[in-house]
């Protein structure tokens, strides 16, 4: 590489990272803003260096029981990534290793339900809940958002199970295994990475999700989403306590998804790119 | 032989049951009763109306509803105009992110993959307290750089969607960059190395081969987007609540409204099945692209 | 035989005393599901609910939630029978929606059951007019309020008492400056107090700007309440007293004109503006005037958000052909299908006595009894409470017939493009006036609200 090369991918670099760092201060403005006083954030002009403070997060999460939000997001987080992966998993790997009548359709359904708006499916189960008396309860929103997140785990899933060579399982089936045992014994401990990714992606999903929580859930399940305007009131805007709350909603959700950063495109893509 | 056969596809069978009863109970179940809903006249100010039965009536004043295909309008120039920005942009990154390899690319990547890690509820929120006329840090900079621009852009209706179209491209360039830098991270290296062999020039090379490379991804993903760009209701809600007036009513917060706030529970059921067909002509689109591409390689 | 008529004597005493703390303690060990609004009434009553259990026995659990989440599940419960809750709150306006579908109980059973009263409850302590206006459809009496609240004028009034700002305002206008007792002369403050940064306020200079006003026209509940105050002020409304449509009126439009025209004089972005944000400009400093709720007033001498405790006044509104204020109330009904009705009535007097009222008001709620409305400690401490008074004699209510809600709602999307300039006043009546013929269809002219 020339010099002159070596020069240009500099800039191009320096010009990048500065191109990022512009796109990412709405975000930074957000977290700052949380550790910010009522008055400081509103100053004009508004202040980069200030006092930090806690006072919002301490408001918020203890006064005002956002705590108990906090706490419905992780239960439902929690609930849905373990049925959609009970459920999934065994999907997944039989879409890998079989071909069964049928499962074209089974495939287009699983797809048609990520394309699905989500107020489609939230005002029949608004009614469907309410008549079962499940409409404030956790069952209702963990259902909802399980049957959402299935058809990512089945994308994600069979690629990973793809990536297992067949011959790993004729060994098996002749040393007298059964598929579940295959399944089970073999293929899972094998894709356990790509396993952990998807929970995470599944984990991500339910909590990041505002609509089917704010039509389902009720006072005592909302999660941290849903709870989030009720600090919009006609008695003022808590923009401090807003923050607050956003920064919580999202940093567990950067955090984890730094760690599946490599899985990120096959998270997405689902099944589009191989 | 056949015995082997019926009993893997019995096996098959057993492992897709527990998905196609969850599936069948939360997601089917409930498309028929929408369905069911929208040949009545339920509507939740007039009660027994749960029971009044009026054929296709609510279809034909979906036909004849002005709201309704403002709304619909409104989401085509937002879904176009946001996937389009977004497809330029994110192809940009993806070069740019290429360009870099090792940890310095694994650093940036994680930076750029923030936007879309960000519940679009608090991206809404997070633009709303940045728009503040008072105390927001636009105006602040509006201010400062002395521009020419309106303080207060959510309050017409031109800029308030094109603000929605922003925050919206923000989130989700990051998706259309890293798909992309997939796409061209799996691109083979021959066509590369006979381009240069060949003399072409950069220019060239991009336009002759990177692209069609690429294609088939991008086309993906302009799918997806375009799909899931519907499912603006967050950022719709929390912003502009569908103002000024109706200018960024998109079709699922008109839906929204007509089932929660106006509580017509059938008319708003009509509207969810003809968004249904709406996301199934998609979707086989998509098929149709992913089953097409899987078949030509 | 002196001891015989003794011991019968003290069993009877005991036994009516035991009768008497029955009332109160018959139902204990039910639990009654309550649900309202989110708002400080709310929560200052939620911090008494204790007492309530320590009294009755009967456990309540209380939930809340923002406006617009309550009325759809409330409307949902009532709809589907299922017995959700046995005591609701909902806004007034609903009464005439939830009346003709049978889904309320009459409370004059209830008031007549002697042995049912709660001690401390006194039903001729509550404020009949705003009792009626909130509960009561074609003479049966369904409801008792349970927030209210009412429209007024807050105003910056160390402004107003400034020296130079009057002497300016009197060569400018040529009267004297003082609260605006109409809307030419509210106008003219609005026109004068409308000033850049770098100009000058009271004698200093200004940092930022500042606005004479600031009104609601986001596409919300927000806007239409506050206008309906300039409609009715100016001779116009919704119906005329027969009943008939005018909301084409001419001036409904002239009110519109009006209220549009304040736009100018108030901080940019008006069409974003909600009771929230209007708060939130009267709390930084930069607005002079506004009509507002006065639910919305302890929050402006709130010492720990407000910059301007202290500083602001409360009146009337002003007064156009007519004067006016809005009143708005969230009504307590006791479903038909509640579980436990004769709880719920036990709750609902427990809420209209005077300690928890009294307490309610203390923490920026506003009573339905009348011993609570005149206490001179109120008046003493809460420096909104006159004007809250003046301005409840004269509450004009909003039409409760089934159909506002969606009337509401197409007033909501019309006035919102007045405000942004896509229709004139006189088009966007125009077109409320058809929309309004259909929506009532067969029903016209509307002779009870």
């Amino acid at each position: 590489m020339t010099k002159k090369t070596l020069a240009i991918r500099r800039t191009v670099l320096i010009i990048f990272i500065l191109f990022i760092f512009m796109y990412l201060i709405p975000y930074f403005w957000l977290i700052s803003t949380s550790f910010k006083t009522r008055v400081e954030a509103f100053s004009i002009p508004p202040k980069l260096i200030f006092k930090a403070t806690i006072k919002n997060y301490r408001m918020v999460f203890i006064e005002k029981n956002f705590g108990k939000n906090l706490l419905n997001s992780m239960i439902v987080a929690f609930f849905v990534t373990s049925i959609s992966l009970i459920v999934g998993l065994p999907s997944a790997y039989a879409f890998s290793r079989f071909r069964m009548k049928g499962d074209k359709i089974l495939f287009f359904y699983l797809l048609g339900t990520r394309f699905t708006p989500v107020i489609v499916l939230s005002l029949p189960l608004y009614f469907i809940m309410a008549d079962l008396r499940l409409l404030n309860s956790f069952i209702g929103i963990i259902l909802a958002h399980s049957a959402f997140n299935i058809a990512f785990v089945v994308w994600m899933m069979k690629g990973f199970f793809d990536t297992i060579p067949k011959e790993i399982d004729e060994s098996a089936r002749v040393d007298g295994c059964s598929w579940f045992g295959s399944f089970f014994r073999i293929a899972i401990p094998l894709t356990a990475h790509g396993i952990a990714a998807t929970s995470i992606f599944c984990a991500i999903n339910s909590w990041n999700e505002f609509l089917m929580a704010f039509i389902l859930t009720g006072y005592k399940t909302a999660t941290l989403p849903v709870a989030l305007p009720g600090l919009m009131t006609p008695q003022g805007t808590f923009w401090g306590q807003i923050a607050a709350v956003g920064s919580v909603i999202t940093i567990p959700v950067l955090i984890f998804a730094f760690i599946v950063q490599k899985y990120m495109v096959q998270g997405m893509s689902a099944g589009a790119i191989k | 032989m056949s015995l082997k056969v019926d009993s893997k596809q019995r096996t098959a069978f057993m492992f897709h049951i527990p998905a196609i009863v969850l599936l069948t109970l939360i997601t089917m179940v409930p498309l028929i009763y929408n369905l069911r809903i929208s040949f009545y006249d339920f509507s939740l100010t007039r009660a027994g109306s749960r029971d009044i039965f009026v054929g296709l009536e609510n279809y034909k004043m979906i036909l004849s509803d002005h709201e309704f295909w403002n709304s619909m309008w409104v989401t085509a120039k937002f879904v176009i105009a946001s996937t389009f920005i977004q497809l330029v942009l994110g192809v940009i990154i993806a070069l740019m992110l290429n360009y870099y390899s090792g940890s310095l690319n694994r650093l940036l990547t994680s930076l750029v993959m923030i936007p879309m890690m960000v519940a679009p509820l608090v991206v809404g929120l997070m633009y709303s307290f940045i728009l503040n006329p008072q105390f927001g840090l636009y105006s602040f900079l509006v201010d400062l750089f002395h521009l020419n621009l309106s303080k207060t852009p959510l309050s017409a209706g031109g800029s308030a969607l094109f603000v929605l179209i922003l925050t919206d491209v923000w989130e989700w360039t990051p998706f259309m960059a890293l798909m992309t830098l997939a796409a061209l991270k799996a691109a083979p290296i021959e066509p590369y190395e006979a381009a240069l062999i060949d003399g072409a020039n950069s220019s060239q090379i991009f336009f002759r081969i990177t692209i069609p490379l690429i294609r088939p991804v991008i086309a993906v993903s302009i799918i997806l987007r375009g799909v899931e760009a519907c499912k603006v209701f967050d950022k719709a809600f929390i912003l502009t609540g569908g103002g000024p007036g109706n200018s960024t009513e998109v079709i699922d917060l008109f839906t929204y409204r007509e089932a929660f706030v106006k509580y017509n529970f059938s008319y708003a059921a009509a509207l969810c099945v003809v968004l249904f067909i709406i996301m199934l002509i998609f979707g086989i689109l998509y098929w149709n692209f992913v089953i097409g591409k899987q078949s030509n390689d | 035989m002196r001891k015989v008529l003794l011991v019968i004597a003290v069993f009877c005493l005991l036994m009516t005393a035991t009768l008497l703390v029955a009332a109160e303690q018959k139902y204990a060990g039910v639990t009654i599901r309550v649900i309202a609004e989110q708002q400080n009434p709310t929560l200052a009553m939620q911090k008494q609910i204790p007492k309530f259990e320590e009294i009755t026995g009967i456990k309540v659990e209380l939930e809340i939630g923002p406006m617009d989440n309550v009325v759809g599940k409330e409307i949902l419960a009532l709809e589907s029978g299922t017995g959700a809750y046995d005591l609701i709150s909902i806004p007034y306006q609903f009464l005439g929606q939830l009346e003709e579908n049978g889904y309320l109980q009459p409370l004059d059973p209830f008031l007549n059951r002697e042995d049912l009263k709660l001690e401390d409850f006194d039903k001729n302590d509550l404020i009949s007019g705003m009792v009626s206006a909130s509960g009561e459809w074609k003479g049966v009496s369904y409801g008792i309020t349970s927030n209210s609240c009412i429209m007024i004028m807050f105003y910056r009034k160390d402004i107003l008492e400034n020296p130079e700002e009057k002497a300016a305002f009197k060569a400018k206008y040529g009267y004297e400056l003082k609260v605006p007792v109409n809307w030419i002369q509210y106008r003219d403050l609005a026109e004068f107090f409308t000033r850049k940064s770098g100009d000058n306020l009271m004698g200093e200079t200004l940092k930022q700007s500042f606005y004479g006003t600031s009104i609601a026209g986001k596409r919300h509940d927000a806007m239409t309440c506050e206008w309906l105050n300039y409609a009715w002020s100016f001779g116009g409304g919704i119906f005329d007293e027969k009943g008939n449509l005018i909301i084409d009126n001419p001036k409904n439009v002239e009110a519109l004109d009006y209220f549009k025209g304040l736009a100018k004089f108030s901080p940019p972005g008006v069409s974003n503006n909600t009771w929230d944000e209007l708060t939130t400009q009267m709390q930084q400093g930069i607005v002079a005037m506004q009509i507002q709720w006065n639910d919305c007033a302890p929050s402006i001498e709130d010492p720990e958000t407000s910059k301007v405790v202290g500083k602001v006044g409360y009146a009337l509104i002003p007064k156009g052909e007519v004067p006016v204020a809005h009143f708005g109330a969230w009504t307590y009904f006791i479903p038909v299908d509640a579980p436990n009705p004769e709880a719920a009535w036990l709750f609902l007097q427990w809420v209209n006595t005077y300690k928890v009222q009294k307490a309610i008001a203390l923490e920026g709620g506003f009573p339905c009894l009348t011993s609570v409305y005149n206490d001179p400690e109120l008046s003493e401490k809460l420096p909104y409470w006159k004007a809250s008074l003046d301005a409840y004699e004269i509450s004009t209510t909003r039409p409760r017939i089934p159909e506002w809600n969606i009337m509401n709602n197409e007033m909501m999307l019309e006035l919102s493009m007045v405000i942004s300039g896509e229709q004139t006043s006189a088009q966007a009546l125009a077109n409320l006036q058809k929309k309004y013929n259909d929506i009532l269809k067969g029903k016209l002219p509307v002779t009870y609200q």
